[in-house]
């Protein structure tokens, strides 16, 4: 089996404060793999380190079969949200992708109204995002971590401002980017029936530890076991 | 022999990289306001120097050719603008953040504030080149109108000593900014060191036109740019 990430005992401290123990993960190509755990469990300090955003203390990472480096080619077949959207506000949603075109290179011509048709902002594309709302800016976000046909995708609270329908909306997405392309997609929330809803494998974080992995296959279709899982392996081993 | 062949070829896309880089860069760069503000800076300094070159009461106050106050002037604005730059370019990705975007690209962070600095540093000093041509023709040929307007030559290599260390000394305002993420606080520290060497109390047309403390200066904002530029490589974000 071919693996997306490959993660070996990254550990990170800022100050005296770990932030991520000895995490070792595995995801393998063309999953969906949610990322579970309370606010500061540990998620968006690991997805950094995934984009070469931190440096870690110890520990290696390869993406897509490449051990990262910093400023890596490999970045070329990754898409991401980090943290928040983040974009040039005072320009056109359009404009922000064309940016992200120029550093990716290689993005067919057209590609551009089709991300932003996918989201549904095509109509709305020639607005600054200034005037976006979250919900918008998120689903820019989605549009421009696809723009270059991404083989995995790394978002990180991707669901953060959208209303019900844009949730229902993006579980769709995700599950079609998935399929139709065989995309490998990390998903991270705080919110369980979300991740529930989307991923294959839900990996659990609490205090910077991975502390559990479950296969959705196991669960079924009954989201009360997951909870009850969910706090039982948190309260037991966590922080 | 491939080993040759492979690092030739590492080194040719090392440059491609450099140059697709600078092209982005320089694609988001307002030129048209670079020349606004040239046009501006020059006229607003070339009027200063000749207003108080004494062309009213016949005698220059300060002892200063109008070539030499001209050029201080403009310096002083360059010193300013730099940091302008260095707020829109550089600080103002941190302080948007948008910085995490650019850092998540496929290029390495050197490579990315490297082309930054170059689109700066090549503005700046074409800005310092036109600006001291622009002073000089002017006083030049204004000195024939009025007796209180003097030209001097200064010699060119204590222009060109001048010039680039008032560049290296306008990195200091990136790293000021940079400890606190905010562009505001770039340039107005670019005011203060604008202030401070142009006060010609010290030297009668500012310290910076002195080639020794300009060189001294231009070290010192030469030094704090490159530890802000390694501080950048390995920065937490």
């Amino acid at each position: 089996m071919t693996y997306a990430i490959e993660a070996f005992n990254i550990s990170k401290k800022i100050g005296d404060k770990a932030i991520l123990s000895n995490i070792s993960l595995l995801i393998p190509r063309g999953v969906v793999y949610g990322f579970l755990g309370a606010n500061g469990a540990g998620k968006t300090s690991f997805m950094k380190i995934l984009m070469g955003l931190w440096r870690t203390d110890s520990g290696t990472i390869r993406l897509l079969d490449k051990e990262l480096k910093g400023g890596d080619a490999v970045y070329r077949s990754v898409g991401s949200i980090i943290e928040a959207p983040i974009f040039y506000q005072e320009s056109t949603a359009r404009r922000n992708l064309e940016l992200h075109r120029d550093y990716l290179l290689g993005v067919e011509p057209g590609r551009i109204n089709q991300v932003l048709a996918m989201v549904g902002l095509l109509e709305d594309s020639d607005k600054p995002v200034r005037e976006y709302s979250l919900g918008m800016k998120q689903r820019l976000a989605i549009s421009r971590a696809l723009l270059g046909r991404p083989e995995l995708l790394i978002l990180d609270e991707p669901l953060n401002g959208l209303d019900p329908h844009g949730i229902r909306f993006f579980r769709e997405l995700v599950k079609e980017i998935n399929e139709k392309e065989g995309t490998t997609i990390i998903v991270s929330s705080h919110i369980l029936d979300e991740v529930a809803k989307v991923a294959n494998t839900i990996g659990i974080i609490s205090g910077g530890r991975m502390v559990a992995e479950i296969p959705m296959q196991s669960i079924g279709d009954n989201l009360g076991d997951l909870e009850e899982t969910y706090f039982s392996i948190v309260q037991g081993k966590g922080a | 022999m491939i080993m040759v062949a492979k690092n030739r070829l590492t080194g040719l896309s090392h440059s491609l990289e450099m140059v697709q880089l600078l092209r982005n860069e320089t694609g988001r760069a307002r030129f048209p306001q670079y020349i606004l503000v040239l046009i501006i800076g020059n006229v607003l300094s070339l009027f200063l120097a000749v207003s108080s070159s004494g062309v009213m009461s016949g005698s220059s106050p300060s002892g200063l050719s109008t070539v030499d106050l001209g050029m201080m002037l403009m310096r002083s604005v360059l010193i300013v603008w730099q940091a302008v730059l260095i707020a829109q370019i550089v600080i103002g990705e941190y302080q948007s953040r948008t910085i995490t975007v650019l850092f998540a690209y496929p290029y390495s962070r050197g490579k990315i504030i490297t082309s930054k600095l170059l689109l700066i540093s090549s503005i700046m000093v074409s800005a310092h080149l036109i600006s001291t041509l622009v002073q000089h023709v002017a006083v030049f040929f204004l000195q024939s109108t009025n007796p209180a307007i003097t030209f001097t030559m200064q010699n060119p290599l204590n222009i060109v000593a001048v010039s680039l260390s008032s560049i290296f000394l306008a990195f200091l305002p990136m790293a000021i900014g940079m400890k606190f993420k905010s562009t505001i606080t770039t340039i107005v520290s670019s005011l203060v060191i604008a202030a401070i060497v142009s006060n010609t109390q010290g030297s009668s047309a500012g310290i910076l036109s002195n080639p020794v403390i300009a060189i001294v200066l231009g070290a010192i904002g030469l030094a704090a740019g490159i530890y802000t530029y390694k501080n950048m490589l390995k920065e937490d974000l």
